[in-house]
């Protein structure tokens, strides 16, 4: 790995530094509102605009009420981690093994949670929903 | 110890800084899939739970100490620049300066820990808490494991250890120091936010 | 970065006897630490087998011997026989040390550390440190482990699995401090192996020999670096699993704990909200692959030990390799067929059958390629040999038996019984201790300069073969019978009483298995230290570490070899020109032979 290879001025590192931040700010302030029934009662008002024959009536209702917010939470989670592997950790000058090594993690992360949830989504919608129900209710 | 090497130099050459960043690497590997088994826990416990199990946590401590970590990255890429240079007062400011933030993380998690523990919320309170206390705690311990190894490096850096041709320990550290700020950019919004 | 030579990475030779034999860098030296420590463990863990047994077939009566004298202690009741609570620690704990304190350490602590940098031409492993805490933090590990038998209410006593909420819920441990003690020793133990499996991978990567291309590499180091993989990806699940089961433990909270538990009539104090069957997820996550982790290196040392015995090149080169690699792939989604019964969604766990049926491919290639290795070869059937080929035979039998259980509809019926204890006996002593005897046998020369008796080596072959199967194969039947695991008096049971007899009988066997190992013991202590001095490649073969001498030097090579050829030239062109059946790795090319270059 040569010298000049590494040398990058200092203004990449702000402004990746800067970009993290403004990032943190949007999340911060994005998690005040309830995105979920601001996208609800956005799809309502297009459904509501007719500009004479043309109307969007047919748009289905959505409603993901809190998953909203925890979907923009996460994507924007996942571009600050992008960034700083990116470049804080120079994962885009590395060698490709341990690119490798990583991303394989990262892939394992991501099977072992989707299979997780996979598994429990279902035990919550079939198997738990009355037996939890009652331990709920009975305290 | 030289003429040792030099007796029985082998016929091929090594990058010792390959070799350590792919070893760091591999770690960073398993340090992922140790927070994987916290992570799906935590999202299993919250998924199939029938009501929302979140309580709320104090955004602003939290939102403070996600600006503290991410301006140690900041500190932290910039030691690395200067050693790569051979700056070595350079480097060791940029050090402490790292250092001092993750004190400064450290506090303000003392100060949100004692709040909690004042109103009598523990891991048992309920099972968000318990998450609440695994996560930041185990996160926490890695900031102590960085901030000793920072520590060290500052004074290996004052001693002269470090030159332009060898930096490897500062390098590696830095790895390690940007993956604690990564777990904690999924933390702060996994617990506190949303 | 300047380039910098690995030669910084050959530790001076030490002259105290601390830095030579207890904080040593050598890798040789920390194998053999490994070496004596797990079979110190494996003695121990194999008793603890045995008070099993005797418990099996003659219930509640005093342990000859060990139970008078321990009457009222550890696990043994006012006549010095074994508790039902004993018993569950036994079982327990004999599962927890054989994995976690035998096997791995055994095959991939002791054979991986003295095998891979020798068969790769390096001077050590990548990082000689962090291999010197492995294995200091794996023996306070097992020390820990042990010390739980000695605090009040004895050891864990939740399975080797260690299912919550009977792990778990404080008022629902079966034990108390012990099962805490026990959980910090998987942690530590996990922590030695991640740091080690880092290492190797490390060492494998990136310090091969020149010429040491992939498709050069000995199959040990193949499999080596494959159950690295594992050891450095999976083994973190297990440890964040402890930790949260620690957690739970110590600080009151409900990770694994559900709304609502009672035990008995009591509710627990927990707040719940958790998941029992979450654990059980995270904890296979690990142990899946953990499996694979006690028979990968085995199979590496059974292919080398086969080729070199047959006078043949290892049929399959290649799909043994892709084999392996196709074994690291799956093995991390397999997990789920140990949660057919726990409530696991049904759907996953058709996927789940699904994908452990394809990993049974891999295994069965492997299994044609040692036989079509040993098809037609100059066979010499040398003690080593004999292992290796039990190794296979065994592997056959307890693969065999785990494709039924792989069958959702079959599982459901066999799940919990000893049906399960045969199959993974088969695999985990039939095919992975075998081969582990195969191995010291064959590199015995090599790890202590001395030969072993060969015909002692045989007749240990014939009886642990002999007892091994009368002992472990009954247990099929028994399992088809209905007759469960984890049981500690049977008596209870009608439909049970008929099995008494095969009981008996093979805890008779099972003893005569264990006094049978009495022959290798003598035999190897015997040899450490009074064997005649071994040549530097006794049995002819041809990797890396037959071409330097007896013993090894503390650099190993006095120059690094440069390779030019495969692990497995044996009977080849270039080997016949010489007038010889071998050829070693770093011999020249031979002038005027068209070489077999890959």
């Amino acid at each position: 790995m040569s010298e000049n290879k590494h040398e990058h001025g200092w203004g990449q590192y702000y402004l990746v530094f800067n970009a993290l931040i403004f990032l943190t700010v949007i999340t911060v302030s994005l998690s005040y509102f309830d995105l979920g029934g601001l996208l609800t009662s956005g799809v309502e008002l297009v459904r509501s605009i007719k500009l004479g024959p043309v109307s969007l009536g047919f748009l289905p209702d959505i409603e993901i009420g809190h998953g909203a917010n925890i979907l923009v939470g996460m994507i924007v989670a996942v571009i600050k981690a992008s960034l700083v592997l990116w470049f804080f950790m120079h994962q885009r000058e590395e060698e490709g093994v341990n690119r490798l090594a990583f991303g394989f993690c990262v892939a394992l992360f991501f099977l072992a949670l989707t299979v997780f949830s996979f598994d429990f989504v279902w035990l919550k919608t079939y198997a738990f929903e009355e037996l939890a129900q009652a331990a709920v209710g009975g305290g | 110890m030289d003429n040792h090497a030099q007796e029985f130099a082998p016929s091929f050459h090594v990058e010792r800084r390959n070799l350590r960043a792919f070893g760091m690497w591999l770690f960073l590997g398993s340090e992922v899939m140790f927070f994987t088994g916290f992570f799906g826990a935590y999202i299993v416990a919250r998924s199939a739970a029938l009501e929302s199990i979140v309580r709320p946590l104090d955004k602003t401590l939290g939102a403070l100490n996600t600006l503290v970590l991410i301006t140690s990255s900041l500190t932290m890429v910039l030691a690395v620049v200067f050693s790569r240079r051979g700056d070595r007062k350079a480097t060791g400011n940029w050090l402490a300066a790292t250092f001092l933030l993750a004190c400064t993380f450290m506090v303000i998690k003392t100060v949100e820990y004692s709040a909690h523990f004042r109103e009598h919320v523990f891991p048992s309170t309920d099972i968000f808490h318990g998450f609440y206390y695994l996560l930041t705690g185990f996160h926490g311990l890695h900031v102590l494991g960085g901030m000793i190894s920072l520590g060290i490096l500052w004074v290996r850096n004052r001693r002269g250890d470090f030159d332009s041709h060898y930096n490897d320990p500062i390098e590696i550290t830095g790895l390690y120091w940007h993956f604690v700020d990564l777990v904690w950019i999924f933390l702060f919004p996994g617990l506190y936010l949303l | 970065m300047s380039v910098t030579c690995v030669a910084d990475y050959i530790h001076p030779e030490p002259t105290t006897f601390f830095r030579k034999y207890v904080w040593s860098y050598d890798h040789k030296v920390i194998g053999k630490q490994y070496l004596w420590t797990s079979l110190v463990f494996l003695m121990l863990g194999g008793t603890l087998a045995m008070l099993l047994r005797w418990q099996i077939a003659y219930p509640s009566q005093p342990v000859p011997f060990i139970g008078e004298l321990l009457k009222n202690s550890f696990f043994f009741g006012p006549n010095g026989e074994v508790t039902s609570d004993g018993y569950l620690q036994l079982g327990a704990m004999h599962g927890l040390i054989m994995v976690f304190f035998v096997i791995i350490p055994l095959i991939v602590g002791a054979f991986g550390n003295f095998l891979i940098p020798l068969h790769i031409g390096a001077r050590d492993v990548a990082f000689p440190l962090l291999n010197a805490l492995s294995y200091w933090l794996y023996l306070p590990a097992g020390l820990m482990m042990f010390s739980a038998f000695f605090v009040d209410k004895g050891a864990a006593a939740a399975g080797w699995t260690a299912y919550p909420p009977l792990s778990d819920a404080a008022g629902a441990s079966v034990s108390g401090l012990g099962m805490n003690l026990v959980l910090g020793a998987i942690f530590l133990a996990g922590f030695s192996s991640i740091v080690g499996g880092m290492n190797f991978l490390v060492t494998i990567v990136k310090l091969r020999a020149p010429g040491m291309t992939w498709s050069r590499l000995p199959l040990v180091t193949w499999a080596q670096f494959i159950t690295a993989v594992f050891q450095t990806l999976a083994t973190p699940m297990i440890a964040a699993g402890g930790s949260m089961l620690l957690f739970d433990r110590l600080f009151n909270s409900s990770f694994f704990i559900p709304y609502g538990l009672h035990i008995g009539a009591e509710k627990v104090a927990n707040a719940g909200g958790g998941f029992p069957l979450l654990f059980q997820h995270i904890f296979w996550f690990y142990a899946h692959p953990a499996v694979y982790i006690l028979i990968l290196p085995t199979m590496g040392l059974a292919s080398d030990i086969i080729a070199t015995f047959a006078r043949k090149p290892i049929f399959g080169y290649r799909a043994m390799v892709i084999s392996m690699t196709s074994i690291m792939g799956l093995g991390f989604i397999v997990w789920g067929h140990h949660m057919f019964l726990s409530g696991l969604n049904p759907k996953m766990g058709m996927a789940f059958m699904i994908s452990t049926v394809f990993i049974a491919l891999p295994s069965g290639v492997k299994v044609f390629n040692w036989l079509g290795t040993l098809w037609g070869g100059a066979i010499r059937l040398k003690g080593p040999m004999l292992y290796a080929i039990s190794f296979v035979a065994m592997f056959i039998v307890g693969g065999l038996s785990g494709i039924f259980m792989a069958a959702t509809p079959v599982d459901i019926f066999i799940h919990d019984t000893y049906y399960i204890i045969a199959h993974f006996h088969y695999v985990v002593f039939g095919a992975t201790l075998f081969a582990v005897f195969g191995g010291l046998t064959f590199w015995f020369p090599k790890i202590f300069g001395r030969m072993m008796n060969e015909s002692l080596n045989k007749l240990h072959w014939f009886l642990t073969f002999l007892f091994f199967n009368l002992a472990f194969f009954p247990m099929h039947f028994l399992g088809e019978a209905g007759h469960m695991r984890r049981l500690a008096t049977s008596t209870g049971y009608e439909f049970l009483n008929g099995m008494a007899p095969w009981n008996e009988f093979i805890t008779l066997s099972a003893f005569a298995l264990g006094i049978s190992q009495i022959v290798f013991l003598y035999n190897f202590v015997y040899s450490v230290f009074f064997g005649p001095t071994a040549p530097s490649n006794p049995w002819e073969g041809n990797t890396l570490e037959w071409t330097i001498p007896n013993p090894v030097p503390h650099h190993n090579f006095d120059k690094v070899p440069t390779v030019y050829r495969g692990p497995y030239e044996y009977s080849g062109p270039e080997a016949t020109a010489l007038g010889k059946d071998w050829i070693s790795q770093d011999h020249p090319p031979v002038e005027g032979v068209a070489s077999n270059q890959h």
